[in-house]
C-alpha cells in the first residue's frame, strides 16, 4: 500500500489512511459557539469556524465551510459517528462519512510540488501553512487538503472517485520522475 | 556553409544532425531549425498558401508566417511547426509542407498564374452554387489544394503534464525589461515567475550588439540569469510560452518540456500547461517588425532586418553574401554596421528620404528578381543582392494585455498600436511599450517592477540603472510602394496583397473586422503577427480615415497556436473525464456486468451468464427472476442526502410537492420536487429517521443538482430555518433486493429483525446493525414486486453484495442490472429520466393528486397555472403495438391513424420502450395528448429516424398489478 | 476568473456554479399568486454594470455566496456568504 520513504526526504511517499472514523458535522443555527464550547469540554479543542484543523490527538476537526467541519477519529469503532451525535448533541448535527472518503497521506519534498500540480490554490507555506484545510478540486475531482506538517499532506477524496484520484496522482508523479507504487484497495 | 567563423551562442563544441525533406545537414547546439537551414544554405523551405508561391524566411520569430514545416514523424508529427522556434537538436526531422510534388516543382504554382481570379473573398464568390455541390466537391477541392500541413491520423503517442503558479509578479518576456523587472523584484524578497519562449533568456540582446555597464549585452544576460537562478523566491521558465490572459490576473502558458528531445524520457510529459494568477505582471513581450509592401517582396531571399540581424550576431550565420537593406527605421540602418563587422558586403541601403550616411540610397524597392532573390529594383536600378533585409518599422507585442479587452490606440509618433490603458494590475515595460531603445527597456523594467512593489506593499531596494550604450529608435513609415512590379504581400502566409485591400475596400469591407473576414487577412497560423496592421493601414488609406479611427481588430486568446493535448493533460481516452465506481464494481466485473456511464457513473447494465449470445436474453432472464424468485440490484448510485435539524420537516415540505412532516420516524414516502417554474425537477424517497433527521434519494442524474438546490433552499431562501443538510451517497452502498422470495432471502441476512409484513410493511423504514455495524433497511420497490433497499457503510459493499449472493444461492438469486430495473419500471408505469425530462408537469406525469393544497412549496404557484394543467398536454399513458410481436420504439411519435406523418398532426412521443416478459412482448410508455381520456384508442407510433411505423393501442401505463398486490405482500 | 470566496478565500471560477441576478426575492407563502411568481422566475434586467449575483461553491465549501461583479469588465468587488446578506 506504501511507495518505500524515500531517503534524505526528497521524492514522494503515499499511504492511505484506513483506521479513520470520519463525520460531517454541521452547527446547528446560531449555535457555533455554543458547539465550539461543548467541543472544548468533551475534546478540549479550541474549535475555530475557518479552514482550519483543530486539534492535534486522535479526535481533529477540519474546517469545510461555515459552521461546517470534517471529523477526523484515528482507530474509530463502526458506531463512532453516533457516540459524536450524543456527545454534540443539540449543538450540532452529524453525519457518518466514514465510509464515504478515502483519505491519502502524501509525504516528502515533491508531496508540495506534486499537489500544486494539481490544485489552482497557493499551497507556499506562507500561504497555506500546516493546519491549513481547503476544500478544492484535483484533475476535476473533489479533493480536501490538509497540510499535517512541512511536508506533509492529507487528501480526502469521495471513494467513488478513488481510481480516478490515484490515476491522476501515478500520471503526475511519472511527469515529475517520481516513483509510485500502487496501493491495495478493499473491493 | 553559411556558418562564420566565430561568434554567436551558438556551442560550436556540438554538432547537431538533422534532415530537412530527407536530406542530412548539420547545426550545432543554441540554432534553431530556421538558423541551421540558413547555415546550410536552404533558401527555399515553403509554398504559400493560395498561390503557391515559393517562400524562404522570413524571421527569426515566432510572427514567422512561411517557413512552416512538419516535425517529426508518423504519430508524432506536428504540421505547422515555425522553423524559426524549433530548437535544433541531434535526430531532428522535418518536411516542407504545402506542395507537390515536390518543394522545388510544385504543380500548384499554377495558381499563381490564375492569381487574377483568386482575389480576395474569391471562396465566397466563386463556391456559392450549386448548393449541393458544397460538401461533396468544393471543401474537399479546397482542402487538397489550399491546406497547411496535414496531421498524422494516428493517436497522440505523448502525455501532457499540468501546473499551477502563484506569484507577486509575472514577467512576461526575458529581453532587457523583462529581465530588469525580474531582477528588481527578485531582489526585494518578491514571488517572482518570469516566462520565456525561448530556450534562451535575452531576448533581443543576443541578436543586437550592445553593451551593459561596460561589457557585451550577452554577458550581462548571463551575469542576470546566474542571479535569478540564485534568488529563492524566483522562478524561471523557460520555453515556456504565455498565450493568453484572463480575467483576474491569470494566464495561460505552455512549457515545452521535451520538444527539444528526439522523444520524451519514459513518463515524462512533452508539454505541460501552467495556470498563473499573479498579483501583478508586467509584459515585456518586445515588439514585431513589419515586412514592407513592394513588388515580390515574398521572394526567398525578403527578410526582416531583424531577423538578419538574429541570424548573423546569435547564430552566426550569414544568410547571404551580398545583403541590401531597405529601411524605415534607426534598427535598419544599424544592421549595416553589423553586417560590415562579420564581413558581408552591402551592396545598397536604400532610404525613402536618403537618411542614413552618405552612401545610402534615396528611393524605393519596387521588384525584385530571381527564383530566389538575385536582384532588387530602386528606381528603375538593378542592384545584385542575394538579401535583402527589410525594416518596415516595429508593432509592439500587445496581444496577452489586449485578451482582455482593452482596446490598443494609434501612436502617431511611433506609427504603430500601443496599449494606454492596460488592464488592472498589468503593466508594459520596453518594446511591448512602445519604447523602442534598450536605454528605455532597462528604465521601464526597473521602474515597472518597483511601482508593483510599491502597490504590493513590499520594500523595493535601490538598485543601480545599468549604463546602456547609445541605441537610436526613430521609425518612419511607408505603408506600400508606388509603382511596384509584380505582387506586393500584406500577409505572406494567406497569399493577401495590396490589391486585395484596395479590392475590399472597393466592395464596401471597410472595417478592420470586415477586411479580416472578406480577405482572410491575420487569420493564418501567425495570426497577423507580421502583416496585419500593414493591411490596416492600407486600408484606412484607402478610406482617407486616420489610423486612429479605423482601429485595429480585437486580440482573442490563444496567441499562439497550442497543441490541444496541453488542454486535454492527462484526461484522455479512458480517463477523459473522472470515473465512479460503487463499492459493488469489482463483485459486479466479476459476474460479467457489463457497464453503462450514468453521469460519471459506471452501473452495472446486465449480467450476461455462459450461453448468452444476446443482451436482450440477459435483460429478460433477469427481469423474470424477480417476478418469479427474487433479484438483486446496486441501487448505490443513487444520490442520498442526509437532512437534520430542528426544522428539517419544514424545509421537506417545501422541497417536496407533498407533505413530508407528517411522516412518522420509521416510515418512507415517495416524493416529487418541481422547479420553482412548476416543471418537475426530481423524484426520490424520504425516509423519516428521527423526529429531526431524515433521509432523501434522488435520481443518480440529478444528485448533485438536488444538493446544490437543497442548500440554495437554506442558504438563500429561508436561512433562518434551522435545518442541516449534506450529501452522504459516498458514505452508503445501497442494494435493492427485489422478488417473490425477498424477504425470505432478507431474514437470512437480517436474523434478528422480525420482518413480517405487520412489524415491517410496505414503505417501512429503520436503522439497523449488519455484521456489528449500521446499516439501514427500507420497503421500497421500483419492480412492483415484494422489495427490501438495504444500505451498509460503503467499504463493506462488496462484502454485501457476497453475503446476498451466498444466502440466495439455494433459489437462485439473480443480479439484475439497470436495463432489467428499467423493464420492471416500465411494466409498472414508475416515470425515470426518460419521463422526468424537465418538459414534464406532475399533472403530465398523472401525479396531479401530489401537489399539494395545504402549503407552500417550490413550483406551487407556476405550476397551477392554466396551461400546464390543459388536460390536451401530452400525459402519461401505456402503449402497446395491435400487432403481435411488432416493436416500439423510444422517441417515436404519435399521430393519429390516418394522418400524415408531419408535425401539425404530433400528438406526443413514445418516452421508453422495452420487451416485457410478463406482458410477452414490446410495450411502451409515451406522452400522448390528453391521453387518460383516450384509453383503448389506436395511434401510429412514427420514428422517421429509424424508418418505423407501428400501430399502438393506448392503454394504462401500468401494465402489470395495477392493483398493488405483490409489492405489499 | 478568480472569485473570493468569504470562507475558503480566492478560487478559481471552475469551482462555482453560477445561477444569476441575486435581487429578485422570492415572493413566500401560500397566498403569493401566480403573477407574483412569474415576476420572481422569469423577468431579469441585462445589467451592464456592477451586479449582486449568486453562485455556488460547488467544489468548496458548499456554500452559496453573493457576488458583487462588474458585467462589462468582470472585475469582483466583493463577496459574501448568502445567508448574511439576507439578514
Amino acid at each position: 500500500m506504501v511507495g518505500a520513504l524515500p531517503a534524505a526526504g526528497g521524492g514522494l511517499a503515499v499511504s492511505e489512511r484506513g483506521d479513520l472514523g470520519i463525520a460531517t458535522i454541521m452547527a446547528r443555527a446560531s449555535s457555533t459557539a455554543a458547539l465550539a464550547q461543548r467541543v472544548a469540554e468533551r475534546f478540549g479543542i479550541a474549535l475555530i469556524d475557518g479552514p482550519i484543523l483543530s486539534g492535534a490527538g486522535a479526535v481533529r476537526f477540519a474546517g469545510t465551510g461555515p459552521g461546517s467541519w470534517l471529523s477526523f477519529c484515528e482507530g474509530a469503532d463502526p458506531f463512532w459517528a453516533c457516540s459524536m451525535a450524543v456527545q454534540l448533541d443539540g449543538v450540532a448535527s452529524v453525519f457518518d462519512q466514514s465510509s464515504g472518503y478515502a483519505v491519502l497521506r502524501l509525504g516528502g519534498a515533491e508531496a508540495m510540488p506534486m499537489l500544486q500540480s494539481g490544485a489552482f490554490i497557493d499551497l507556499h507555506a506562507d500561504a497555506f501553512p500546516v493546519g491549513a484545510v481547503a476544500v478544492t478540486v484535483i484533475a476535476h475531482v473533489g479533493a480536501i487538503l490538509i497540510r499535517v506538517g512541512e511536508a506533509q499532506f492529507d487528501v480526502a477524496v469521495f471513494r467513488s472517485f478513488a481510481g480516478s484520484f490515484w490515476h491522476w496522482l501515478a500520471t503526475s508523479a511519472a511527469a515529475r520522475g517520481v516513483p509510485l507504487h500502487r496501493f491495495s484497495e478493499d473491493g | 556553409m553559411s556558418r562564420l567563423a566565430a561568434g554567436g551562442s551558438i556551442d560550436r563544441r556540438q554538432p547537431l544532425a538533422f534532415t530537412f525533406d530527407g536530406k542530412s545537414y548539420q547545426g550545432f547546439a543554441g540554432d534553431t531549425l530556421a538558423s541551421a537551414l540558413i547555415a546550410n544554405d536552404v533558401r527555399l523551405v515553403g509554398r504559400s498558401f493560395k498561390y503557391h508561391r515559393p517562400r524562404g524566411i522570413l524571421t527569426a520569430g515566432a510572427e514567422e508566417p512561411n517557413a512552416l514545416v512538419t516535425l517529426r514523424s508518423g504519430a508524432r508529427a506536428e504540421p505547422n511547426s515555425k522553423a524559426t522556434t524549433v530548437e535544433l537538436y541531434d535526430g531532428l526531422e522535418a518536411a516542407s509542407q504545402n506542395r507537390w510534388p515536390s518543394l522545388g516543382f510544385d504543380m500548384m504554382a499554377v495558381n499563381g498564374l490564375l492569381s487574377p481570379i483568386f482575389v480576395a473573398g474569391f471562396y465566397y464568390k466563386t463556391f456559392m452554387w450549386p448548393r449541393r455541390f458544397w460538401e461533396r466537391l468544393y471543401e474537399p477541392l479546397i482542402r487538397r489544394a489550399a491546406g497547411l500541413g496535414a496531421l498524422s491520423g494516428l493517436p497522440d503517442p505523448d502525455s501532457y503534464d499540468r501546473d499551477h503558479a502563484f506569484c507577486d509578479l509575472l514577467v512576461i518576456g526575458a529581453g532587457p525589461a523583462g529581465l530588469m523587472a525580474a531582477l528588481t523584484a527578485g531582489r526585494a524578497g518578491a514571488r517572482v515567475l518570469i516566462v520565456e519562449e525561448d530556450f534562451a533568456l535575452g531576448g533581443r540582446l543576443l541578436a543586437e550588439r550592445h553593451e551593459i555597464d561596460g561589457q557585451p549585452a550577452a554577458d550581462w544576460v548571463a551575469a542576470v540569469a546566474a542571479e535569478l537562478a540564485s534568488l529563492p523566491t524566483v522562478r524561471v521558465l523557460k520555453r515556456t510560452t504565455l498565450f493568453g490572459g484572463y480575467d483576474s490576473c491569470t494566464f495561460g502558458a505552455v512549457e515545452k518540456v521535451a520538444d527539444h528531445l528526439v522523444t520524451p524520457a519514459a513518463g515524462q510529459p512533452r508539454q505541460r500547461l501552467w495556470k498563473i494568477a499573479a498579483k501583478r505582471t508586467i509584459l515585456a513581450t518586445g515588439a514585431v517588425e513589419r515586412p514592407i509592401s513592394f513588388g515580390g517582396n515574398d521572394r526567398p531571399g525578403v527578410m526582416q532586418a531583424s531577423a538578419v540581424e538574429a541570424y548573423v550576431n546569435r547564430f552566426a550565420t550569414a544568410p547571404g553574401k551580398r545583403i541590401a537593406i531597405f529601411a524605415l527605421t534607426a534598427s535598419g540602418l544599424r544592421l549595416a554596421r553589423a553586417l560590415k563587422a562579420a564581413g558581408i558586403e552591402v551592396p545598397a541601403i536604400v532610404t525613402p528620404d536618403g537618411t542614413g550616411d552618405g552612401s545610402t540610397i534615396a528611393g524605393m524597392v519596387t521588384a525584385t528578381h530571381g527564383k530566389t532573390l538575385r536582384s532588387i529594383e530602386v528606381s528603375g536600378r538593378r542592384i545584385e543582392a542575394d538579401i535583402l533585409a527589410m525594416a518596415g518599422g516595429w508593432n509592439p507585442a500587445i496581444g496577452i494585455a489586449s485578451h482582455l479587452g482593452a482596446r490598443p490606440v494609434w501612436d502617431d509618433a511611433i506609427h504603430a498600436f500601443v496599449l494606454k490603458t492596460p488592464p488592472a494590475g498589468m503593466a508594459l515595460a520596453g518594446a511591448a511599450a512602445g519604447h523602442f531603445s534598450l536605454g528605455e527597456a532597462i528604465d521601464d523594467g526597473l521602474r515597472e517592477a518597483q511601482a508593483a512593489l510599491a502597490d504590493l506593499g513590499m520594500p523595493a531596494t535601490v538598485g543601480a540603472r545599468p549604463a546602456t550604450s547609445d541605441d537610436p529608435a526613430g521609425v518612419g513609415t511607408l505603408w506600400s510602394v508606388p509603382g511596384s512590379k509584380g505582387k506586393a504581400f500584406v500577409d505572406f502566409q494567406h497569399d493577401v496583397t495590396v490589391d486585395d485591400i484596395a479590392l475590399a475596400e472597393r466592395e464596401g469591407f471597410r472595417s478592420v473586422e470586415h477586411l479580416k473576414r472578406y480577405t482572410t487577412l491575420g487569420m493564418a497560423t501567425d495570426q497577423g503577427k507580421a502583416g496585419q496592421v500593414n493591411g490596416q493601414a492600407l486600408l484606412a488609406a484607402a478610406t482617407a480615415t486616420a489610423m486612429g479611427e479605423k482601429g485595429t481588430v480585437i486580440a482573442r486568446p490563444p496567441d499562439r497556436p497550442v497543441a490541444i493535448g496541453a488542454f486535454a493533460g492527462a484526461h484522455t481516452a479512458a480517463h477523459f473525464r473522472p470515473v465512479r465506481l460503487t463499492a459493488g464494481h469489482a463483485w459486479a466485473a466479476e459476474n460479467g456486468a457489463s457497464f453503462v456511464d450514468t453521469g460519471q457513473w459506471k452501473r452495472a447494465q446486465w449480467f450476461t451468464r455462459p450461453g448468452e449470445s444476446d443482451w436482450l436474453e440477459s435483460v429478460t432472464r433477469e427481469a423474470r427472476a424477480v417476478r418469479t424468485g427474487v433479484g438483486i440490484c446496486d441501487v448505490s448510485t443513487l444520490g442520498k442526502i442526509e437532512v437534520a435539524g430542528p426544522d428539517a420537516a419544514t424545509l421537506l415540505d417545501r422541497l417536496y410537492t407533498n407533505m413530508m412532516s407528517t411522516l412518522p420516524v420509521g416510515k418512507a414516502r415517495y416524493g416529487l420536487m418541481l422547479r420553482e417554474d412548476g416543471f418537475v425537477f426530481d423524484d426520490g424517497t424520504a425516509a423519516r429517521l428521527a423526529d429531526d433527521r431524515y433521509v432523501i434519494s434522488t435520481t443518480t442524474a440529478n444528485a448533485a443538482r438536488v444538493m446544490q438546490h437543497v442548500d440554495y433552499c437554506r442558504h438563500v431562501l429561508w436561512p433562518e430555518l434551522d435545518a442541516q443538510a449534506v450529501s452522504v451517497t459516498e458514505q452508503w452502498a445501497q442494494v435493492a433486493v427485489a422478488g417473490p422470495n425477498a424477504r425470505v432471502l432478507m431474514q437470512r441476512l437480517l436474523p434478528d429483525m422480525d420482518l413480517s409484513n405487520e412489524a415491517f410493511p410496505f414503505m417501512a423504514s429503520a436503522q439497523c446493525r449488519w455484521r456489528d455495524g449500521p446499516a439501514r433497511l427500507f420497503r421500497l420497490s421500483f419492480s412492483g414486486e415484494l422489495a427490501y433497499e438495504i444500505a451498509v457503510p460503503a467499504d463493506r459493499g462488496a462484502a454485501l453484495m457476497r453475503a446476498l449472493t451466498e444466502a440466495g444461492r439455494s433459489f437462485g438469486v439473480t443480479p439484475y442490472g439497470t436495463e432489467a430495473l428499467g423493464v420492471l419500471r416500465i411494466e409498472k408505469g414508475h416515470p425515470a429520466g426518460n419521463e422526468l425530462n424537465g418538459q414534464t408537469t406532475a399533472h403530465d406525469l398523472g401525479m396531479g393528486r401530489m401537489l399539494s393544497a395545504r402549503k407552500d412549496f417550490i413550483g406551487r404557484a407556476l405550476a397551477g397555472r392554466a396551461a400546464l394543467t390543459d388536460p390536451m398536454r401530452p400525459t402519461l399513458v401505456g402503449l402497446k403495438p395491435v400487432r403481435p410481436g411488432e416493436r416500439v420504439r423510444g422517441g417515436a411519435h404519435l399521430l393519429p391513424l390516418g394522418a400524415a406523418a408531419r408535425a401539425e398532426h404530433d400528438q406526443g412521443y413514445v418516452t421508453s420502450a422495452c420487451f416485457s416478459p410478463v406482458v410477452d412482448g414490446w410495450i411502451a410508455l409515451g406522452l400522448l395528448a390528453n391521453g387518460p381520456s383516450r384509453i383503448g384508442e389506436r395511434v401510429r407510433a412514427v420514428s422517421p429516424v429509424r424508418g418505423t411505423d407501428v400501430e399502438v393501442e393506448v392503454c394504462s401505463p401500468i401494465f402489470f398489478d395495477p392493483e398493488g398486490v405483490r409489492l405489499r405482500g | 476568473m478568480r472569485i473570493p470566496c468569504p470562507y475558503c478565500g480566492e478560487r478559481d471560477a471552475h469551482e462555482f456554479v453560477y445561477r444569476g441576478d441575486a435581487a429578485p426575492q422570492r415572493p413566500d407563502g401560500a397566498e403569493a399568486n401566480e403573477a407574483a411568481f412569474a415576476d420572481y422566475v422569469y423577468p431579469r434586467a441585462n445589467v451592464a454594470g456592477a451586479m449582486h449575483e449568486h453562485w455556488y461553491h460547488a467544489q468548496g465549501c458548499r456554500t452559496w455566496i453573493v457576488v458583487e461583479r462588474d458585467t462589462r469588465s468582470h472585475a469582483i468587488a466583493g463577496a459574501t456568504l448568502a445567508r448574511e446578506a439576507k439578514r
